[in-house]
């Protein structure tokens, strides 16, 4: 890591910035004499490299910070100069048809010599921290994090065009640029969108609409406001690039935030603050246009305001109680989703206050509620319904089952494909993290549930709690800074052997998930269907089905109520472990995180196949279609099936567990006054049973009496059987059960 | 080192292997899980070499993180969906950055565990062809793991008497030629050996050393040259030719031949002589420049090593490097090989012990026998119905006398064995033409056929980026045919969706 040869002396800002300039204009000439088509995907990653590089030279000159040892700087020469000469001849290599996963893993390359180096450098920056941390952070981490998250842009605006609601975010933001106004029609009518995305973009579902067919945006409208000027000046790279400086800020702010609770602890802060900011999903929403970044930056500049107040000896009141007003007022105007937030800070501070203090905080909880009034009223007359999209009865979560919250609470951190471990394992640390700040720093554990709990409760029970189509744990996003800071308590535990093996087996783990992420952008949205891209990826590899090892709360399994408690007991009990180890455990750590992944693997084609959703990738399909569209808004409220119809047929990959098999169809007619046609079930090239055809349009759970498996099958055939002269129906097949006998 | 930075210590045995074996079960794992048997393929090929890598890697690296995400890297790669093209660019990029990064990071010179830990590594990366699915025998253990081991013994030999970037210029330099094969296993231990560093060596009389060595280098020929690489098997006394005279002089004298040497030997070994040409300069300067140089020399000859090693996964490849090479350098005009040639004999005649003369008669024969080796065909040219023939003009002649294809079919399972499947013609210079037969099994194979079959043949990346096998057939011309012109036409019966892939052709005179 760092040497022990002390701290940088460079002085003057010409100095340290002369890489920066370098790099920038090496950038700009490159923009001219690079030898890559404009089509290359690789050329964008190029061109930005002098900046980047010359922007961390920049960073590692700050003065007071470590020096990088001589040696890790040579090796990340060598391999910079590999990987930069490898993207340069690319097209030569002589593998033209496989240019997306060569340039992947090139950019995949890139990621891990950014990582390695981020990492590094972070921890070289720890002593401008100090003894304790103060109210001012050095700004040089601000502009690390800008430099990583704009590191990251090019490739990923490039790969990935804006997706979900960012585009609508985005030509809001256009509209208040350059028409300035929220009507939206004219930028829908002259295709203004194309400027940041390549298929066409028609208004949302349930978007208000005015009384001379104007068409409004659902979204409202202070995230666009922020991201206008620099629309204006910059077009959409502008506008993703300030949402790069707003989540720079937001780290720079939670260290900021962090000296009311573990000042005495600088050092594990920034590690806490580096998990925050360089791991998804804050590094996934750094350099896209959703409200979560700006939210959470709004939550920790007003907990921070609020922790303030009284705090200062002299001087008048009303500045503090501004700076705690304003974000907590911005809080609802940006999303009506964060309102609880902005309650739960009135609560906290009012928990906190003397009595002298409670007229003015009746006075901000009265202004609070007016503001939202406003809000309401402003929506009424405006788009005609207060909640601009939602209806009324989303308010009344009370009415929701409790398995509705638990389901969306446990889902929120280990559902696979949304889930804040599923996509940082990192993260996990939490979970040892909340007893250590029960113990140690109750003070922070008991601010962190005033914040969180009335939010979550308010998320949870939704249809939607894993945030649709977004990247994962959209929702919980707010939340992230401070729960960030329970891990200061945790890390100071850190030096534990069972500490560091585990810490290092996540956060290996955790970079492997940020690399696929960053080399393939795309991977980072899912379906709400149980599975996760990498899993489809993999399961579609091996064949075999590997979602069903991994917790889903979207399709619940045994997964999911193994993993929580096993994954709990595994990092308690390594936290617990008293022994001290000297150094981070990479090899144990490599050799551990590369035995579980073949075991996992293993296990994926081992374990008997005892339930088969047809609809799943792993299934060979022949025919047939997937009911209902891959892109049917709302698709969560319907069951998932495989329509057989003509000569459709599916073959499933079978894990045997006995001779004997007795199978049950989920299947249903999609016309109440047709049947559906009837199934055949075939194994190893012998007709097993046949399913007769099913009347009525209600799911159905159908057994097929108890068949002999032939015993060298691997695999079942289901065909849709031939109707003859009869007039039938598609048949639907959600899923089969099979119960084996051995 | 700066004052006060602990250089960690060398990991044990057991710390270094377990990350490879882990990476091994990964590929293993996923090669018995893949149900393609293309894949599945690809996936047992690749594992024991990335295993092999990952050991060397963490053998010789001694900071634990920058290994250690490469090996992560390497096990991420297994999961990069479809076969050849891509994925074998991404492993064989990783694995030499992997050695990189390794080497690199290397605190204090290497003993002989990590020296042979690197090379049997280097051997799996450099002959990929003996790895997939390798029929067990003695030969192929010897080629897998004695020949590096007995190279790696004869670099740390080196290194002892040496220093470690002379060691490293001889392993690099014997790299070149695609792999530790017996007569470039053999040349590194005469080398050794004649640097005084066997036991008994020294004492022996010069003709008693100069029957060993000859003793040696036939048995080493013997055994393993009928089946070694054309290339390899020229280059081998020209690795010989370069090295032995030089290290029996005494410095800098000998550098300074060994310069000159290797200036003369781009005469007769075509372009792959100027890969010899920077290792023996920098040997030369070296000890005349001090450290610095020095550390260009491990550069240049970790460049070599890693180029060597990054190419073996693309044959149509193999030959840019070295062309790009040539490219640079300007060409050596006869009067200027005739004056190196006088250079290097005034010491040599000048020399007191009779043997250096030996050395002076092995240069002149090489000079006389060696020929240059040339590519007549760079990049893959598919054939199939639609353009059922290549040809390409030779002019001027050249004077050939094998000629060598690497090709491999698809889509042709159906064909019985021995098929004819394409026609080379050579148009001779006097009017006549000669031809040779392409036949199914024996001059090519059929890549989807063979591979279900678990057959042996050379498994490579084809050019439509696919793992696939590659055949190679060579044909004897008779002595120095005057070729004006050489066609490859498709003949016989051939289903309707076969195609033959010609990745490299040579010409040797």
């Amino acid at each position: 890591m760092t040497t022990r040869r002390g701290t940088r002396t460079v002085g003057g800002w010409a100095e340290r910035g002369l890489p920066l300039v370098i790099g920038g204009l090496v950038t700009l000439v490159a923009a001219k004499t690079l030898p890559l088509p404009s089509h290359d995907p690789l050329r964008i990653v190029l061109l930005w490299l002098p900046a980047i590089v010359g922007a961390l030279l920049a960073v590692e000159r700050t003065p007071g910070a470590l020096s990088l040892s001589a040696r890790s700087r040579r090796i990340e020469l060598a391999v910079l100069t590999a990987l930069t000469l490898l993207a340069l001849f690319h097209n030569d290599l002589g593998v033209r048809y496989s240019t997306p996963l060569l340039t992947g893993s090139l950019v995949a390359g890139f990621t891990l010599l950014l990582a390695g180096r981020v990492l590094r450098q972070a921890l070289a920056l720890r002593p401008l921290l100090g003894r304790r941390l103060t109210g001012r952070p050095p700004w040089i981490l601000f502009w690390f994090f800008a430099a990583v998250y704009l590191a990251l842009l090019p490739w990923s605006h490039q790969q990935r065009p804006p997706d979900g609601d960012e585009p609508y975010y985005l030509l809001l933001a256009r509209s208040l640029a350059w028409d300035h106004d929220v009507d939206l029609t004219n930028d829908y009518a002259e295709h203004r969108y194309r400027d940041f995305v390549d298929r066409p973009l028609e208004p949302q579902p349930g978007d208000p609409t005015g009384p001379e067919g104007q068409i409004y945006s659902r979204h409202n409208a202070l995230l666009p406001l922020v991201l206008s000027p620099a629309y204006r000046l910059l077009g959409p790279a502008g506008a993703l690039m300030t949402m790069c400086l707003l989540s720079a800020l937001l780290i720079w702010s939670t260290l900021r935030l962090a000296r009311h609770y573990v000042a005495d602890r600088p050092g594990e802060a920034l590690l806490a603050c580096a998990v925050l900011g360089l791991t998804p999903p804050v590094l996934l929403f750094s350099h896209q246009a959703w409200a979560e970044i700006p939210a959470a930056l709004l939550l920790v500049l007003a907990l921070d305001a609020a922790l303030s107040l009284g705090t200062s000896r002299a001087g008048k009141a009303w500045p503090g109680w501004l700076r705690f007003a304003v974000p907590l007022l911005l809080l609802p105007t940006l999303k009506l989703r964060f309102l609880p937030l902005a309650v739960s800070l009135v609560m906290l501070v009012a928990w906190r206050s003397p009595a002298r203090r409670r007229r003015g905080i009746l006075w901000l909880a009265g202004g609070l509620v007016l503001f939202v009034a406003g809000l309401l009223l402003v929506n009424l007359v405006l788009y005609g319904n207060p909640l601009k999209y939602y209806q009324l009865t989303v308010l009344a979560t009370y009415l929701n089952a409790p398995t509705a919250y638990l389901r969306g609470a446990v889902g929120l951190l280990f559902d696979c494909a949304f889930g804040l471990f599923a996509a940082a394992p990192l993260w996990a640390l939490l979970v040892p993290a909340l007893p250590a700040a029960l113990r140690r720093r109750r003070e922070l554990a008991g601010h962190v549930a005033l914040v969180a709990v009335p939010y979550l409760l308010a998320i949870v029970p939704r249809g939607e709690w894993f945030g649709a189509w977004s990247p994962p744990f959209r929702y919980g996003v707010a939340l992230l800074p401070v729960l960030a800071l329970l891990l200061v308590p945790l890390l100071e535990q850190r030096h534990r052997a069972g500490a560091r093996l585990s810490s290092t087996v996540l956060g290996l783990a955790t970079l492997c998930l940020v690399l696929l992420a960053v080399a393939v952008p795309g991977w980072t949205y899912h379906l709400a269907d149980g599975r996760n891209q990498w899993l489809d990826r993999l399961s579609a590899l091996m064949g075999h089905d590997v979602a069903r090892l991994l917790p889903s709360y979207l399709r619940l399994r045994a997964a999911s109520w193994i993993w929580p408690p096993a994954l709990a007991a595994t990092l308690l009990a390594a936290w617990a472990l008293p022994r001290r180890a000297r150094r981070l455990p990479w090899r144990g750590a490599t050799t551990l995180l590369l035995l579980l992944g073949s075991a996992f693997m293993w296990a994926a084609v081992s374990l008997p196949t005892r339930v088969v959703e047809l609809e799943d990738p792993w299934v060979e399909h022949r025919g047939g279609q997937l009911h209902p569209d891959r892109w049917r808004v709302g698709r969560i409220r319907f069951r998932g099936a495989w329509v057989f119809e003509g000569d459709t047929s599916v073959t499933i990959p079978i894990v045997p567990a006995g001779r004997r098999v007795r199978i049950t169809a989920s299947v249903r007619s999609p016309d109440p006054d047709l049947p559906g046609r009837s199934l055949r079930f075939e194994a190893g090239g012998t007709l097993l049973a046949t399913l007769p055809a099913t009347a009525g349009d209600a799911w159905r759970r159908v057994e097929v009496t108890e068949i002999e498996w032939p015993p060298a099958a691997t695999a079942l055939t289901v065909l849709a059987a031939h109707a003859g002269e009869t007039v039938v129906a598609p048949t639907l097949v959600d899923r089969l059960d099979l119960d084996w006998d051995p | 080192m700066p004052a006060g930075t602990a250089m960690p210590e060398r990991p044990t045995p057991w710390a270094a292997a377990l990350p490879a074996l882990a990476l091994f079960a990964v590929w293993r794992v996923l090669a018995q899980a893949t149900p393609r048997p293309t894949e599945a393929a690809e996936a047992t090929f690749l594992a024991l070499p990335l295993a092999l890598v990952a050991l060397a890697a963490g053998s010789i690296a001694r900071r634990r993180a920058p290994v250690s995400l490469c090996i992560l890297g390497l096990a991420l790669l297994a999961l990069l969906p479809g076969t050849g093209g891509a994925r074998a660019v991404s492993v064989g990029a990783l694995c030499v950055l992997t050695l990189a990064v390794a080497l690199l990071d290397r605190g204090a010179a290497a003993n002989l565990s990590e020296r042979v830990a690197l090379a049997v590594a280097l051997q799996a990366l450099l002959r990929p062809d003996l790895l997939l699915a390798p029929a067990p025998s003695w030969h192929l253990l010897a080629r897998l793991v004695l020949l590096p081991v007995l190279a790696a013994w004869a670099s740390d030999l080196l290194a002892a008497e040496r220093g470690d970037p002379a060691a490293s210029i001889a392993a690099g330099s014997a790299v070149v030629v695609e792999g530790w094969f017996g007569p470039a296993t053999c040349t590194a231990l005469l080398v050794a050996a004649l640097v005084e560093r066997v036991p008994g060596w020294r004492r022996a009389r010069w003709e008693r050393r100069a029957a060993a060595a000859a003793l040696l280098l036939g048995a080493s020929l013997a055994i393993f040259g009928g089946a070694a690489d054309w290339r390899s098997t020229l280059l081998s006394p020209a690795l010989l030719l370069v090295i032995l005279p030089g290290a029996l002089l005494a410095s800098p004298r000998r550098w300074l031949v060994m310069a000159a040497l290797a200036a003369g030997g781009t005469r007769f070994f075509g372009p792959e002589g100027w890969v010899l040409v920077p290792s023996a300069l920098l040997l030369a300067l070296g000890p005349l420049a001090g450290h610095r140089l020095r550390r260009m020399q491990v550069g240049w000859t970790g460049l070599l090593l890693l180029a060597g090693a990054a190419t073996s996964f693309y044959p149509w490849m193999r030959h840019r490097p070295l062309a790009w090479l040539e490219a640079l350098a300007p060409p050596i005009p006869p009067w200027a090989t005739g004056l190196a040639v006088v250079a290097i004999s005034v010491p040599l005649v000048r020399a007191r012990r009779p043997w250096r003369l030996l050395a002076l008669l092995l240069v002149a024969l090489g000079w006389w026998r060696a020929q240059p080796t040339e590519i007549l065909l760079a990049e893959p040219e598919l054939l199939n119905t639609d353009r059922p023939s290549w040809s390409r003009d030779l002019a001027p002649p050249r004077t050939l006398s094998t000629l060598t294809i690497e090709s491999y079919l698809t889509g042709a399972a159906s064909l019985p064995a021995a098929s004819e499947v394409a026609e080379i013609e050579l148009t001779l210079a006097d009017g006549t033409a000669q031809r040779h037969t392409l036949r199914l099994g024996l001059e090519t194979a059929d890549r989807d056929a063979e591979l279900a079959n678990g057959g042996s043949w050379l498994a490579e990346v084809d050019a439509a980026g696919r793992f696939a096998p590659v055949f190679r057939a060579r044909w004897p011309l008779g002595e120095g045919r005057e070729v004006t012109g050489l066609t490859v036409r498709l003949r016989g019966q051939r289903p309707a969706g076969a195609r033959l892939v010609l990745l490299q052709i040579g010409g040797a005179p």
